[in-house]
Protein backbone atom coordinates (compact mmCIF):
# COMPACT_ATOMS: atom_id res chain seq x y z
CA UNK A 1 0.00 0.00 0.00
CA UNK A 2 2.81 2.30 1.02
CA UNK A 3 4.65 1.42 -2.16
CA UNK A 4 1.60 2.15 -4.24
CA UNK A 5 1.31 5.57 -2.62
CA UNK A 6 4.97 6.24 -3.36
CA UNK A 7 4.62 5.21 -7.00
CA UNK A 8 1.47 7.29 -7.29
CA UNK A 9 3.24 10.34 -5.86
CA UNK A 10 6.17 9.93 -8.22
CA UNK A 11 3.89 9.55 -11.19
CA UNK A 12 1.91 12.58 -10.13
CA UNK A 13 5.08 14.63 -9.91
CA UNK A 14 6.14 13.37 -13.33
CA UNK A 15 2.77 14.23 -14.82
CA UNK A 16 2.85 17.71 -13.43
CA UNK A 17 6.18 18.17 -15.13
CA UNK A 18 4.79 16.83 -18.39
CA UNK A 19 1.88 19.20 -18.14
CA UNK A 20 4.17 22.06 -17.35
CA UNK A 21 6.25 21.32 -20.41
CA UNK A 22 3.23 21.35 -22.63
CA UNK A 23 2.00 24.69 -21.36
CA UNK A 24 3.13 28.15 -22.09
CA UNK A 25 1.96 30.90 -19.82
CA UNK A 26 1.41 33.16 -22.75
CA UNK A 27 -1.63 31.16 -23.78
CA UNK A 28 -3.30 31.88 -20.48
CA UNK A 29 -2.26 35.40 -19.69
CA UNK A 30 -5.29 36.88 -21.46
CA UNK A 31 -7.77 34.69 -19.64
CA UNK A 32 -9.99 35.82 -16.81
CA UNK A 33 -10.24 39.30 -15.43
CA UNK A 34 -12.72 41.51 -13.68
CA UNK A 35 -16.44 41.69 -14.43
CA UNK A 36 -19.64 42.94 -12.85
CA UNK A 37 -22.87 40.95 -12.87
CA UNK A 38 -26.01 40.92 -10.70
CA UNK A 39 -26.18 38.50 -7.78
CA UNK A 40 -29.16 36.45 -6.56
CA UNK A 41 -30.19 39.29 -4.24
CA UNK A 42 -30.25 41.73 -7.16
CA UNK A 43 -27.07 43.40 -5.93
CA UNK A 44 -24.11 44.20 -8.19
CA UNK A 45 -21.25 41.75 -7.87
CA UNK A 46 -17.86 43.03 -8.97
CA UNK A 47 -15.20 40.35 -8.91
CA UNK A 48 -12.25 42.61 -8.12
CA UNK A 49 -14.02 44.18 -5.14
CA UNK A 50 -14.82 41.01 -3.25
CA UNK A 51 -11.58 40.87 -1.29
CA UNK A 52 -11.86 37.09 -1.28
CA UNK A 53 -10.72 34.14 -3.31
CA UNK A 54 -13.51 33.23 -5.71
CA UNK A 55 -14.28 29.75 -6.96
CA UNK A 56 -16.18 30.42 -10.12
CA UNK A 57 -18.12 28.15 -12.38
CA UNK A 58 -20.72 28.34 -15.10
CA UNK A 59 -23.87 26.33 -15.69
CA UNK A 60 -27.64 26.50 -15.86
CA UNK A 61 -30.41 25.40 -13.56
CA UNK A 62 -32.14 23.08 -16.00
CA UNK A 63 -29.01 20.96 -15.91
CA UNK A 64 -29.92 18.49 -13.18
CA UNK A 65 -26.77 16.43 -13.39
CA UNK A 66 -23.33 17.99 -13.79
CA UNK A 67 -24.18 21.40 -12.26
CA UNK A 68 -25.44 19.95 -8.97
CA UNK A 69 -22.45 17.62 -9.00
CA UNK A 70 -20.11 20.60 -9.10
CA UNK A 71 -22.12 22.36 -6.39
CA UNK A 72 -21.79 19.29 -4.19
CA UNK A 73 -18.02 19.40 -4.79
CA UNK A 74 -18.11 22.99 -3.58
CA UNK A 75 -19.88 21.91 -0.38
CA UNK A 76 -17.12 19.37 0.21
CA UNK A 77 -14.39 21.91 -0.51
CA UNK A 78 -15.97 24.37 1.89
CA UNK A 79 -16.07 21.74 4.62
CA UNK A 80 -12.46 20.76 4.00
CA UNK A 81 -11.37 24.39 4.19
CA UNK A 82 -12.61 24.68 7.77
CA UNK A 83 -11.83 28.13 9.19
CA UNK A 84 -10.39 29.28 5.85
CA UNK A 85 -13.81 28.89 4.23
CA UNK A 86 -14.60 32.48 5.20
CA UNK A 87 -11.85 33.63 2.82
CA UNK A 88 -13.43 31.95 -0.19
CA UNK A 89 -16.61 32.72 -2.12
CA UNK A 90 -18.38 30.09 -4.24
CA UNK A 91 -19.96 31.65 -7.30
CA UNK A 92 -22.25 30.12 -9.93
CA UNK A 93 -22.82 32.08 -13.14
CA UNK A 94 -25.88 31.11 -15.17
CA UNK A 95 -25.42 30.63 -18.90
CA UNK A 96 -29.20 30.61 -19.26
CA UNK A 97 -30.31 34.06 -18.04
CA UNK A 98 -33.58 33.85 -19.97
CA UNK A 99 -34.82 30.94 -17.89
CA UNK A 100 -32.86 31.36 -14.66
CA UNK A 101 -34.40 34.20 -12.68
CA UNK A 102 -32.60 35.70 -9.69
CA UNK A 103 -35.33 34.22 -7.50
CA UNK A 104 -34.75 30.72 -8.87
CA UNK A 105 -30.99 31.10 -8.53
CA UNK A 106 -31.47 32.06 -4.93
CA UNK A 107 -33.80 29.22 -3.92
CA UNK A 108 -31.86 26.68 -5.95
CA UNK A 109 -28.48 27.56 -4.47
CA UNK A 110 -29.91 27.75 -0.95
CA UNK A 111 -30.54 23.99 -1.27
CA UNK A 112 -26.77 23.54 -1.42
CA UNK A 113 -25.52 26.35 0.77
CA UNK A 114 -27.21 29.71 1.41
CA UNK A 115 -23.76 31.35 1.23
CA UNK A 116 -23.26 30.28 -2.41
CA UNK A 117 -23.65 33.17 -4.79
CA UNK A 118 -25.62 33.03 -8.03
CA UNK A 119 -24.92 35.53 -10.80
CA UNK A 120 -26.82 36.54 -13.87
CA UNK A 121 -26.85 39.34 -16.39
CA UNK A 122 -28.12 40.04 -19.87
CA UNK A 123 -27.27 37.52 -22.56
CA UNK A 124 -24.59 39.88 -23.85
CA UNK A 125 -23.06 40.42 -20.42
CA UNK A 126 -22.95 36.67 -19.78
CA UNK A 127 -21.42 36.06 -23.22
CA UNK A 128 -18.71 38.60 -22.48
CA UNK A 129 -17.76 37.01 -19.16
CA UNK A 130 -17.87 33.53 -20.71
CA UNK A 131 -15.50 34.72 -23.40
CA UNK A 132 -13.13 36.21 -20.80
CA UNK A 133 -12.92 32.81 -19.13
CA UNK A 134 -13.02 30.78 -22.34
CA UNK A 135 -16.25 29.06 -21.34
CA UNK A 136 -17.58 27.24 -24.36
CA UNK A 137 -21.36 27.04 -24.49
CA UNK A 138 -24.24 26.89 -26.87
CA UNK A 139 -27.99 26.32 -26.70
CA UNK A 140 -29.39 23.28 -28.41
CA UNK A 141 -32.98 22.23 -28.94
CA UNK A 142 -33.73 18.79 -27.60
CA UNK A 143 -36.70 16.71 -28.67
CA UNK A 144 -37.51 16.45 -25.03
CA UNK A 145 -39.85 18.04 -22.52
CA UNK A 146 -36.79 19.98 -21.46
CA UNK A 147 -36.81 22.03 -24.64
CA UNK A 148 -33.50 23.80 -24.76
CA UNK A 149 -30.37 22.37 -23.27
CA UNK A 150 -27.07 24.18 -22.97
CA UNK A 151 -23.87 22.37 -23.81
CA UNK A 152 -21.12 23.96 -21.78
CA UNK A 153 -17.60 23.44 -20.58
CA UNK A 154 -17.69 22.51 -16.93
CA UNK A 155 -14.52 23.87 -15.39
CA UNK A 156 -13.95 25.49 -12.02
CA UNK A 157 -11.96 28.72 -12.06
CA UNK A 158 -10.04 29.93 -9.05
CA UNK A 159 -9.59 33.67 -8.92
CA UNK A 160 -7.49 35.53 -6.35
CA UNK A 161 -8.41 38.65 -4.40
CA UNK A 162 -6.98 40.82 -7.20
CA UNK A 163 -9.35 39.20 -9.75
CA UNK A 164 -6.42 37.33 -11.29
CA UNK A 165 -7.28 33.91 -12.65
CA UNK A 166 -4.93 31.47 -10.98
CA UNK A 167 -6.18 27.94 -11.52
CA UNK A 168 -8.53 26.09 -13.81
CA UNK A 169 -9.81 22.68 -12.77
CA UNK A 170 -11.98 20.28 -14.71
CA UNK A 171 -15.32 19.52 -13.11
CA UNK A 172 -15.26 16.31 -11.05
CA UNK A 173 -11.75 17.04 -9.81
CA UNK A 174 -11.06 15.38 -6.48
CA UNK A 175 -11.76 17.84 -3.65
CA UNK A 176 -8.14 17.59 -2.56
CA UNK A 177 -7.02 19.14 -5.85
CA UNK A 178 -9.14 22.21 -5.22
CA UNK A 179 -7.80 22.38 -1.68
CA UNK A 180 -4.21 22.25 -2.94
CA UNK A 181 -4.91 25.20 -5.23
CA UNK A 182 -6.73 27.15 -2.55
CA UNK A 183 -3.98 26.57 -0.01
CA UNK A 184 -1.36 27.86 -2.42
CA UNK A 185 -3.44 30.96 -2.96
CA UNK A 186 -4.09 31.47 0.75
CA UNK A 187 -0.35 31.31 1.35
CA UNK A 188 0.24 33.74 -1.51
CA UNK A 189 2.38 31.25 -3.44
CA UNK A 190 2.87 32.24 -7.07
CA UNK A 191 0.82 35.38 -6.77
CA UNK A 192 2.91 37.18 -9.38
CA UNK A 193 2.08 34.59 -12.01
CA UNK A 194 -1.33 34.96 -13.62
CA UNK A 195 -1.92 31.23 -13.88
CA UNK A 196 0.32 28.93 -11.89
CA UNK A 197 2.55 27.00 -14.21
CA UNK A 198 2.09 23.27 -14.01
CA UNK A 199 -1.05 23.47 -11.95
CA UNK A 200 -3.74 23.58 -14.54
CA UNK A 201 -5.26 20.23 -15.26
CA UNK A 202 -7.32 21.41 -18.16
CA UNK A 203 -5.11 21.86 -21.17
CA UNK A 204 -7.77 20.90 -23.65
CA UNK A 205 -9.99 23.77 -22.58
CA UNK A 206 -7.33 26.27 -23.41
CA UNK A 207 -6.76 25.61 -27.07
CA UNK B 1 9.39 5.03 -26.32
CA UNK B 2 8.45 8.51 -25.33
CA UNK B 3 4.85 7.83 -26.26
CA UNK B 4 4.83 4.69 -24.18
CA UNK B 5 6.20 6.50 -21.16
CA UNK B 6 3.66 9.21 -21.64
CA UNK B 7 0.78 6.76 -21.94
CA UNK B 8 1.98 4.87 -18.89
CA UNK B 9 2.38 8.04 -16.90
CA UNK B 10 -1.08 9.22 -17.80
CA UNK B 11 -2.60 5.86 -17.01
CA UNK B 12 -1.04 5.89 -13.59
CA UNK B 13 -1.92 9.52 -13.17
CA UNK B 14 -5.54 8.61 -13.71
CA UNK B 15 -5.24 5.86 -11.12
CA UNK B 16 -3.73 8.32 -8.71
CA UNK B 17 -6.47 10.84 -9.39
CA UNK B 18 -9.08 8.27 -8.57
CA UNK B 19 -7.21 7.05 -5.54
CA UNK B 20 -7.12 10.59 -4.20
CA UNK B 21 -10.89 10.84 -4.28
CA UNK B 22 -12.66 8.40 -2.02
CA UNK B 23 -15.88 8.54 -4.03
CA UNK B 24 -14.32 8.13 -7.41
CA UNK B 25 -12.16 5.42 -5.97
CA UNK B 26 -15.13 3.41 -4.85
CA UNK B 27 -16.81 3.96 -8.14
CA UNK B 28 -13.89 2.44 -9.97
CA UNK B 29 -13.40 -0.38 -7.56
CA UNK B 30 -17.07 -1.05 -7.02
CA UNK B 31 -17.49 -4.79 -7.42
CA UNK B 32 -21.14 -4.31 -8.33
CA UNK B 33 -20.36 -2.30 -11.39
CA UNK B 34 -20.56 -4.33 -14.52
CA UNK B 35 -21.22 -7.59 -12.70
CA UNK B 36 -24.28 -9.70 -12.68
CA UNK B 37 -25.57 -9.77 -9.15
CA UNK B 38 -24.68 -7.81 -6.07
CA UNK B 39 -23.01 -10.12 -3.57
CA UNK B 40 -25.07 -8.65 -0.79
CA UNK B 41 -28.80 -8.47 -1.46
CA UNK B 42 -29.09 -5.83 1.26
CA UNK B 43 -26.41 -3.64 -0.25
CA UNK B 44 -27.39 -0.14 -1.14
CA UNK B 45 -29.85 2.18 0.42
CA UNK B 46 -32.49 0.28 2.32
CA UNK B 47 -35.43 1.74 0.47
CA UNK B 48 -34.08 1.25 -2.98
CA UNK B 49 -33.75 -2.52 -3.20
CA UNK B 50 -36.49 -3.98 -5.27
CA UNK B 51 -36.91 -6.37 -8.09
CA UNK B 52 -39.20 -6.20 -11.05
CA UNK B 53 -40.47 -9.36 -12.69
CA UNK B 54 -43.62 -10.55 -14.35
CA UNK B 55 -43.71 -13.17 -11.63
CA UNK B 56 -41.94 -12.23 -8.48
CA UNK B 57 -40.10 -15.55 -8.37
CA UNK B 58 -39.42 -15.70 -12.09
CA UNK B 59 -35.73 -15.07 -12.37
CA UNK B 60 -35.86 -15.24 -16.16
CA UNK B 61 -37.41 -11.77 -16.39
CA UNK B 62 -36.03 -10.03 -13.35
CA UNK B 63 -34.47 -6.62 -12.96
CA UNK B 64 -33.00 -5.83 -9.60
CA UNK B 65 -33.17 -2.16 -8.62
CA UNK B 66 -30.65 -0.96 -6.15
CA UNK B 67 -30.02 2.29 -4.27
CA UNK B 68 -32.65 4.22 -6.15
CA UNK B 69 -32.72 7.83 -4.98
CA UNK B 70 -33.49 11.39 -5.98
CA UNK B 71 -31.87 14.62 -4.84
CA UNK B 72 -33.52 17.78 -3.51
CA UNK B 73 -34.60 20.23 -6.16
CA UNK B 74 -36.76 23.27 -6.53
CA UNK B 75 -39.99 23.07 -8.47
CA UNK B 76 -38.74 25.38 -11.21
CA UNK B 77 -35.93 23.06 -12.32
CA UNK B 78 -35.80 19.35 -13.12
CA UNK B 79 -34.91 16.77 -10.51
CA UNK B 80 -32.66 13.76 -11.05
CA UNK B 81 -33.01 10.12 -10.01
CA UNK B 82 -30.17 7.60 -9.89
CA UNK B 83 -30.12 3.84 -9.32
CA UNK B 84 -28.40 0.65 -10.31
CA UNK B 85 -30.42 -1.73 -12.48
CA UNK B 86 -29.23 -5.29 -12.63
CA UNK B 87 -30.79 -7.50 -15.25
CA UNK B 88 -30.52 -10.96 -13.73
CA UNK B 89 -32.19 -12.61 -16.67
CA UNK B 90 -30.48 -14.50 -19.48
CA UNK B 91 -31.86 -12.14 -22.11
CA UNK B 92 -31.46 -8.43 -22.63
CA UNK B 93 -34.15 -6.14 -21.27
CA UNK B 94 -34.72 -2.42 -21.43
CA UNK B 95 -36.34 0.28 -19.39
CA UNK B 96 -39.03 1.63 -21.68
CA UNK B 97 -40.78 4.34 -19.75
CA UNK B 98 -41.10 5.96 -16.36
CA UNK B 99 -43.90 7.92 -14.74
CA UNK B 100 -44.38 9.60 -11.38
CA UNK B 101 -47.15 11.58 -9.77
CA UNK B 102 -44.42 14.03 -8.70
CA UNK B 103 -43.62 15.34 -12.18
CA UNK B 104 -45.24 16.00 -15.51
CA UNK B 105 -42.69 14.12 -17.59
CA UNK B 106 -39.94 11.64 -16.84
CA UNK B 107 -37.09 11.11 -19.28
CA UNK B 108 -33.78 9.31 -19.38
CA UNK B 109 -30.83 11.53 -20.19
CA UNK B 110 -27.14 10.89 -20.59
CA UNK B 111 -24.44 13.43 -19.79
CA UNK B 112 -21.26 13.17 -21.79
CA UNK B 113 -18.16 15.25 -22.35
CA UNK B 114 -16.51 15.88 -25.71
CA UNK B 115 -12.80 16.36 -26.22
CA UNK B 116 -13.08 20.13 -25.78
CA UNK B 117 -14.34 19.54 -22.25
CA UNK B 118 -17.88 20.54 -23.17
CA UNK B 119 -20.62 18.70 -21.31
CA UNK B 120 -23.78 17.85 -23.15
CA UNK B 121 -26.98 16.06 -22.33
CA UNK B 122 -28.96 13.85 -24.66
CA UNK B 123 -32.23 12.07 -24.23
CA UNK B 124 -32.22 8.28 -24.43
CA UNK B 125 -35.39 6.69 -25.78
CA UNK B 126 -34.88 3.63 -23.62
CA UNK B 127 -32.27 2.37 -21.22
CA UNK B 128 -30.77 -0.90 -22.50
CA UNK B 129 -30.17 -3.50 -19.80
CA UNK B 130 -27.85 -6.23 -21.12
CA UNK B 131 -28.41 -9.72 -19.75
CA UNK B 132 -26.67 -10.42 -16.49
CA UNK B 133 -25.25 -6.92 -16.17
CA UNK B 134 -25.62 -4.01 -13.82
CA UNK B 135 -26.28 -0.59 -15.32
CA UNK B 136 -25.39 2.18 -12.96
CA UNK B 137 -27.00 5.59 -13.18
CA UNK B 138 -24.84 8.12 -11.40
CA UNK B 139 -23.96 11.78 -11.26
CA UNK B 140 -22.23 13.02 -14.34
CA UNK B 141 -23.56 10.11 -16.40
CA UNK B 142 -26.93 8.62 -17.23
CA UNK B 143 -29.79 9.84 -15.10
CA UNK B 144 -33.55 9.81 -14.88
CA UNK B 145 -34.87 13.33 -15.18
CA UNK B 146 -38.06 14.55 -13.54
CA UNK B 147 -39.29 17.43 -15.68
CA UNK B 148 -42.06 19.72 -14.54
CA UNK B 149 -41.97 18.94 -10.82
CA UNK B 150 -45.29 19.58 -9.14
CA UNK B 151 -43.62 20.69 -5.91
CA UNK B 152 -40.13 21.21 -4.52
CA UNK B 153 -38.36 17.95 -3.75
CA UNK B 154 -37.09 18.11 -0.20
CA UNK B 155 -34.60 15.89 1.59
CA UNK B 156 -36.17 12.78 3.17
CA UNK B 157 -39.32 12.97 1.08
CA UNK B 158 -40.36 9.83 -0.77
CA UNK B 159 -41.85 9.80 -4.24
CA UNK B 160 -43.41 6.98 -6.25
CA UNK B 161 -41.83 6.06 -9.55
CA UNK B 162 -43.39 3.56 -11.95
CA UNK B 163 -40.91 1.87 -14.22
CA UNK B 164 -41.87 -0.18 -17.22
CA UNK B 165 -39.42 -2.77 -18.51
CA UNK B 166 -39.80 -4.57 -21.80
CA UNK B 167 -39.57 -8.04 -20.26
CA UNK B 168 -39.67 -7.54 -16.52
CA UNK B 169 -42.93 -5.64 -16.65
CA UNK B 170 -44.12 -2.72 -14.61
CA UNK B 171 -43.09 -1.88 -11.10
CA UNK B 172 -43.75 1.03 -8.78
CA UNK B 173 -40.95 1.84 -6.38
CA UNK B 174 -40.52 4.29 -3.53
CA UNK B 175 -37.74 6.73 -4.24
CA UNK B 176 -36.25 8.51 -1.22
CA UNK B 177 -34.83 12.01 -1.65
CA UNK B 178 -31.27 11.79 -0.36
CA UNK B 179 -29.28 14.70 1.06
CA UNK B 180 -27.30 16.40 -1.71
CA UNK B 181 -23.98 15.31 -0.32
CA UNK B 182 -24.85 11.61 -0.14
CA UNK B 183 -23.32 9.56 -2.95
CA UNK B 184 -24.57 6.27 -4.34
CA UNK B 185 -21.34 4.65 -3.24
CA UNK B 186 -22.06 5.53 0.37
CA UNK B 187 -24.92 3.09 0.26
CA UNK B 188 -22.74 0.10 -0.45
CA UNK B 189 -21.00 0.08 2.92
CA UNK B 190 -23.67 -1.07 5.30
Amino acid sequence: MKRLALVATLVLALCQNLYAERMTLKEYSDLGGDFTLIDHNNQPFQLAKRGKIVMLFFGYLNCPDICPTTLVEMIEVKQLLGANASKVEFVFVTLDPDRDSTENLKTYLANFDPAFIGLRGSKEEIAKVAKQYNVLYRSRELRSALGTTIDHSAAVYMVDTQAQLRFIFPSKSPSQRYIQGLEMMLKGIGKDTPLQKGDSWLQKMMK
Amino acid sequence: MKTLTLALAFGLFAVNLFAADPHEGHSMANPHEGHAMPADPHAGHGMGNLSAGKLSNDASTAVHIEAIHAYPSIKAVPGAVYATFTNTAAVADQLLSITTPAAKTVEIHATSMNKEGVMRMDQLKTLPLPAGQAVKLERGGTHIMLIGLKANLAKDEIIDLTLEFQNAGKLTVKVPVWPLSQHSQDGFHH
